[in-house]
């Protein structure tokens, strides 16, 4: 199976077949920092870290609850851990 | 958080980062300290991929590193760099991008490296695994899924086997992350990001 996607975040539910497309939107502050993505990771508090090309954006029970943009050299984010 | 400059403490509070000491990283191969990939184990070592394979001893707070030995066959394979880790009892899976094998196991009681489907390790089935790997995760049942920019893999821990679950070939897969709800969360550098349920 493969899917053409153009941009932003999908949620795919296997069974239904059905997708929730998220994406970027530059007038919304609460929306995915960026979509093109270099790492995902879950913290122990179930918050869903996205690190991005533009910083890092936090999605916690289906909304991005903080994201911080950051200077260019340090764009590039593969992962973190929380103890 | 490891970053393509170096290992990097992050204060989720000031949202502030502060930079870590990387000597341990051969800086004539790796001069920037790209870091690939963290783990954390149970016995709290930090686990770090580069252009070789590194953990954090909790208790000296010393690096030991695995890098590639041309002398030795069973050290990490030759050119490996952008290591992924991913433990797994008494295994350390390795993803790499230009090994020529894409996975490795380091054996932690033999400090061994084995690879490729001609090992045999444990009695794995090799026949279908990534050449290039982005990540690796396990999930609730103990399986794993490894990310390659081809697609989406997947190990049975029960079978013992590997398996092309799904082909993405357009679009350029980076990482996953399973969840506890049974979702399988899928990264994109193309700009997109898949939530599987």
């Amino acid at each position: 199976m493969a899917w053409f996607l153009r941009g932003g975040l999908y949620q795919f539910n296997i069974k239904s077949k059905k997708s929730i497309v998220h994406k970027h939107n530059p007038n919304d502050d609460k929306s995915l920092v960026n979509n093109a993505i270099n790492q995902l990771y879950k913290d122990n508090h179930g918050t869903l870290w996205n690190t991005t090309d533009n910083g890092i954006s936090l999605l916690k029970s289906m909304e991005y609850i903080k994201r911080s943009k950051m200077a260019k050299k340090e764009r590039q984010l593969f992962k973190g851990l929380d103890y | 958080m490891g970053t393509d400059k170096g290992l990097h403490l992050f204060d989720p509070v000031t949202m502030k980062f502060t930079m870590l000491f990387t000597d341990f990283i051969d800086v004539e191969s790796n001069p920037e300290n790209k870091i690939s990939d963290l783990y954390d184990d149970e016995l709290n070592r930090l686990w770090v991929g580069s252009n070789g394979l590194h953990y954090l001893d909790p208790g000296s707070w010393k690096f030991k590193s695995f890098v590639n030995d041309p002398k030795d066959t069973t050290s990490l394979a030759l050119k490996a760099n952008g290591v992924i880790v991913q433990i797994d009892s008494a295994e350390c899976w390795c993803g790499t991008w230009n090994s020529n094998f894409g996975l490795e196991i380091l054996d932690f009681e033999a400090s061994k490296f084995y690879r490729g489907r001609n090992w045999d390790w444990k009695n794995k089935d090799w026949r279908i695994q990534p050449k290039f790997v982005n990540s690796i995760n396990k999930d609730k049942y103990g399986n794993l899924w490894f990310v390659s920019f081809r697609g989406l893999y997947f190990y049975n821990h029960e079978q013992n086997s590997f398996s092309f679950y799904i082909d993405f070939p357009i679009i350029s897969l980076t990482s996953s992350c399973p969840d506890n709800k049974g979702n399988i969360w899928l990264g994109s550098y193309g700009g997109d990001c898949i939530n599987l349920i």
